[in-house]
């Protein structure tokens, strides 16, 4: 039964290149526990093999929640635009667990959650990217600074 | 389709977290809501999971999936249930997906027919919400369900995105 008879394979979809805005906050603390994040985003591109265009400047943020133990639950929403003017909303779901002092990979000079990863959802009218809305999604993201942004790359999990 | 190495050069790796099969009860159908789709109930009714590094059973009738049916027979899965691992500590798994198919597969599965694998796109992404303890890796980790529908059960294979 630990065999994983069907294992997952991904297909490279997209990446983005998010930029943020710098009213980026969190308050808190909630009832519940943790704080609440916000994170506006100005714009940004979309690059790949089977998606290209923008993230409608101004169109959507992240509204993560900071658990107590650290991890970051990322939830952003924002409006895409493919090169063909389909717009698709997508829903960005996943973990941001931040590095300890001195221990997270350095990429572009700047030093990496210890794990940022996503499960999206598309939400896209019939037509030519129409498949996005019947398949699964995971995301990887990487932060960037000068000025603030992250890269988020996406993949399809195959048939 | 032919297995290939990753495309992209920074593409996540995975590893196997563990199998969940359930046995599924008779769904009742509401059609159509005011979704304008159709949705679906059907609980789980018993079942087991295991993999390297946890095991336990599903809790019979904690939960079940709630799915929307599209009108162009996409399913859009909204599955709530509980997990009990071995060691006692319950575990709230929360998954979305989709299965849907070309041909007559979906008509097949709906009628409890055997249908083979690569048939159909079953695909799941779940969350678990969890106490802290040996277990808490469930509850910051990306996964990844790869699915097998067998007639009236599932066969769920949950993979962790590194």
């Amino acid at each position: 039964m630990n065999d994983p008879q069907v294992p997952a394979h991904l297909d490279y979809v997209f990446e983005m290149r998010v930029e943020f805005r710098p009213e980026r906050c969190t308050f808190g603390p909630l009832p519940g526990g943790g704080h609440q994040g916000y994170t506006p985003c100005s714009g940004g591109t979309i690059y790949g093999p089977r998606l290209q265009g923008i993230i409608v400047p101004d169109s959507g943020a992240d509204f993560a929640v900071v658990r107590d133990d650290g991890t970051v639950v990322v939830n952003s929403h924002y409006l895409l635009e493919a090169d063909d003017g389909t717009k698709i909303y997508i829903n960005n779901r996943g973990y941001l667990v931040p590095s300890k002092p001195g221990e997270g990979v350095i990429v572009h000079g700047v030093r990496q959650p210890a794990y940022f990863c996503f499960s999206p959802t598309f939400t896209v009218p019939e037509g030519p990217h129409d498949w996005m809305g019947r398949t699964l999604f995971v995301g990887t993201g990487h932060r960037r600074t000068d000025p603030d942004h992250s890269i988020f790359t996406y993949y399809a999990v195959r048939q | 389709m032919a297995i290939e190495p990753p495309s992209h050069p920074f593409a996540p790796k995975f590893e196997f977290a563990f199998t969940v099969s359930i046995d599924l009860t008779a769904p009742i159908w509401l059609k159509p809501t005011s979704m304008g789709a159709t949705r679906a109930a059907i609980w789980a009714a018993q079942g087991t999971f295991e993999g390297p590094r946890i095991k336990g059973r599903v809790i019979p009738m904690s939960g079940g999936d709630f799915p929307l049916v599209r009108p162009n027979g996409v399913i859009d899965f909204d599955a709530r249930y509980l997990l009990e691992a071995d060691d006692g500590t319950p575990i709230y798994l929360q998954s979305r997906g989709y299965r849907w198919a070309e041909g007559d597969a979906m008509d097949r599965m709906a009628r409890n027919e055997d249908v083979g694998a690569d048939e159909y796109y079953m695909r799941v992404s779940p969350k678990f919400d969890v106490p802290e303890g040996p277990h808490d890796w469930l509850g910051k980790h990306i996964f990844v369900g790869i699915a097998e529908k067998i007639p009236k059960a599932n066969r769920i294979h949950y993979f962790m995105l590194l």
